[in-house]
């Protein structure tokens, strides 16, 4: 398990990370997330000591991290790095060295990993030939080759096509499946809903909401209703418990944030007051649902 | 997993992917070829079977200088061709099918003047008008040619106070070691810079240093560079002993000095460690390709300066610039190896410099370590060497 215990940094007036608190367990994703600038790549880097925090610490299993530990964690970071003229296959082996696997261990899983993105023709061509989708797949394949026991991704979606995004997803959630704590930054929340068992979300320095998402969307003290039929009119701007309100033109629906307070019930006649429902549903918050009310 | 092994990790890829490189191997062959031109060329002089030395007579003319050099001693022989007319025989030497022509009497023409007061007629002349005024003289005055040679030489019988001074062998070595430390320490030492600066600028070294401490990074790089550099050195000595035992250059000369061969070898261990890391610091503290011209001059500078004064030691061995050269360690590792081979050294000065130098080279590693543990991980416009010191990432 990782844990961020009160890691405060300041970069002279700027109070980059303010008393960070949050886990990361074993067996489950956490997405993190939060505005460009608010802390996230500040974060991830101090787990690998490229950030030397103030006062706090980081700990995996209630330990120090030393450069021994890390050996057994996997790194990819948002400014991509690898050598672009150095061979595909050539760098994957190093990299998987260089995390302590023997030249044999090495070869073989890079051999499985190209052959598994397709890659294996071009294993022996420079990196920098490869397109930037095959690229950021190399760069990936090179921060999991050595089954590490926790792995960071810094934005590993961004840049990425719908078939790529839909390979890191599946590698992803592969990783959290061997028992992989995985932590990852996205501002592609449906993706993290989609993969994420915990979420974390911080602003200029300082962790606002963190904890399971299930938990959260539960405990976020909201709901979103949308319902089709009645036109729009004073009923939708004097809604009960409305938070926030806004009407998707293609789907002619209604979109209401509502308290919790206000059962499906209630909503349900107040519409029905205003004309004929054919369709209302009332469920839990989104992710982005959640990510905006946190950041209001 | 001790990180000495990811050190013999990193240093294995640092060495593997420069000796694939075609730069490696370019420079590889130019340098050896050099090497060989520098041994083999001056040997080629007086090798193999020379042709005869063509020289031309004009018919009619009695000729005693002909008959002369016909009786000299000589390695070579004279090919005598008769002209009937003076411009035939011009017509000839404007061909080169003769050297010189000899036009009777003590009268020789030549194609054209020499260089300086470097003459083009053939050495074989100046034998026979000598040998012609030593028979003339010798019928003049009754000796015979043997008294007069002698009476011609000066009788002195000189004797060499210390032999090893003019030991040409141990200057040779002496200058082409201080050469190839030179290019060695600039050639490799901007590959290092080069190196550090692509990891720095594509980030690669984030992904590195989370397993490997940045200054055992440094050291792989170094080493693995280091022991590029002496591969090629290695092939250079190996090939450079061949052709100079095939040429036998070197017995000329009184045979390899191996003690001076292992002086250049020490010295160029300790000046290449503290070099290298220094100019790996250097390539740490930028951030751009284009910085890295300005930021490689003052070591580069420092190294020209240190190869300079080593040029003025080679001709003053005890002058002033050659002792203040051995003491200040960035110039040591070029001066002392030639005031070794020199024998201008004592062994006592050879040990205090050895040892400001080494203790040099242990804190230029150690500080160039802690500015490139600082640096590297910075970015945004050059780091301010203060700042990489600090650390404060």
């Amino acid at each position: 398990m990782l844990q961020f215990d009160s890691l405060s940094k300041k970069y002279g007036d700027l109070q980059a990370l303010s008393e960070i608190c949050f886990e990361v367990k074993p067996g489950r994703a956490l997405g993190f997330l939060g505005p460009n600038g608010a802390g996230k790549t500040t974060t991830m880097r101090s787990i690998f000591g490229l950030v030397r925090p103030d006062s706090g610490t980081v700990r995996w299993h209630s330990l120090q991290i030393t450069s021994e530990a890390r050996l057994r964690f996997g790194y990819m970071p948002e400014e991509r790095g690898l050598y672009g003229r150095m061979k595909v296959r050539d760098q994957l082996v190093y990299f998987a060295r260089l995390h302590g696997l023997s030249a044999a261990l090495a070869r073989t899983g890079a051999d499985h990993w190209l052959k598994r993105l397709g890659l294996s023709e071009r294993s022996d061509e420079r990196l920098d030939k490869l397109s930037h989708g095959n690229q950021q797949r190399v760069q990936l394949v090179a921060s999991i080759l050595h089954q590490p026991d926790l792995l960071v991704l810094d934005e590993p979606f961004s840049g990425l096509d719908p078939i790529g995004v839909d390979h890191m997803k599946e590698i992803l959630l592969e990783e959290v499946g061997r028992g992989t704590a995985v932590l990852f930054s996205s501002h592609q929340l449906d993706l993290v809903e989609d993969i994420c068992d915990d979420i974390a979300i911080i602003q200029n320095g300082q962790i606002l909401r963190y904890g399971d998402l299930a938990t959260e969307q539960a405990s976020a003290g909201i709901q979103r209703v949308d319902v089709v039929g009645p036109p729009e009119g004073t009923w939708t701007s004097k809604a009960p418990g409305s938070i926030r309100y806004e009407f998707n033109r293609v789907k002619d629906q209604h979109r209401f944030l509502i308290s919790q307070e206000i059962s499906a019930r209630e909503f349900l006649d107040f519409a029905s007051a205003a004309g004929l429902v054919s369709s209302f549903s009332y469920t839990p918050p989104t992710l982005e649902d959640i990510y905006k009310e946190t950041l209001r | 997993m001790s990180q000495f092994r990811l050190v013999k990790i990193v240093a294995a890829r640092e060495f593997l992917l420069r000796l694939r490189s075609k730069a490696f191997l370019a420079s590889l062959v130019i340098t050896t070829l050099i090497l060989l031109a520098i041994i083999i060329i001056p040997t080629l002089g007086g090798d193999g079977e020379p042709g005869p030395i063509k020289l031309g007579t004009l018919a009619g003319r009695a000729n005693d200088l002909q008959a002369a050099i016909a009786d000299a001693p000589s390695d070579s022989d004279v090919q005598f061709t008769t002209f009937a007319t003076r411009q035939e025989a011009e017509a000839a030497l404007r061909r080169d099918d003769v050297e010189a022509v000899l036009l009777g009497g003590d009268e020789v023409l030549v194609g054209k003047a020499g260089f300086l007061d470097q003459s083009t007629v053939p050495d074989i002349v100046y034998v026979g008008s000598r040998l012609l005024q030593f028979q003339q003289a010798s019928s003049n005055s009754g000796l015979s040619i043997q008294e007069l040679a002698e009476l011609t030489q000066p009788a002195l019988n000189i004797q060499i106070l210390d032999e090893q001074d003019s030991n040409i062998a141990r200057t040779i070595i002496a200058y082409i070691g201080m050469m190839v430390t030179y290019l060695a320490i600039l050639m490799y030492g901007s590959w290092t810079m080069a190196g550090v600066m692509e990891e720095k600028t594509t980030k690669v070294v984030e992904t590195i240093v989370s397993t490997l401490r940045p200054r055992y990074l440094l050291a792989g790089k170094v080493i693995g560079i280091g022991a590029l550099a002496f591969l090629q050195i290695g092939v250079l000595v190996i090939a450079g002993s061949i052709a100079a035992t095939t040429t036998g250059i070197l017995s000329d000369f009184g045979g390899l000095p191996v003690d001076s061969l292992v002086m250049l070898l020490i010295w160029f261990i300790v000046g290449f460690s503290f070099y290298n890391t220094l100019f790996a610091a250097t390539g740490a503290l930028i951030n751009q390709i284009d910085d890295a011209q300005a930021a490689n001059l003052p070591l580069s500078l420092v190294a020209v300066g240190s190869m300079m004064t080593s040029y003025a030691a080679l001709n003053d061995p005890n002058g002033l610039a050659a002792i203040i050269g051995s003491y200040v360690p960035l110039s040591a590792p070029f001066v002392v190896p030639i005031r070794y081979a020199l024998n201008a050294i004592a062994t006592w000065e050879l040990a205090l410099t050895l040892t400001i130098t080494v203790a040099f080279a242990v804190l230029a590693v150690l500080t160039s370590g802690r500015i490139y543990e600082g640096a590297l991980l910075r970015s945004g416009g050059r780091v301010k060497l203060a700042e990489a010191w600090r650390g404060d990432s």
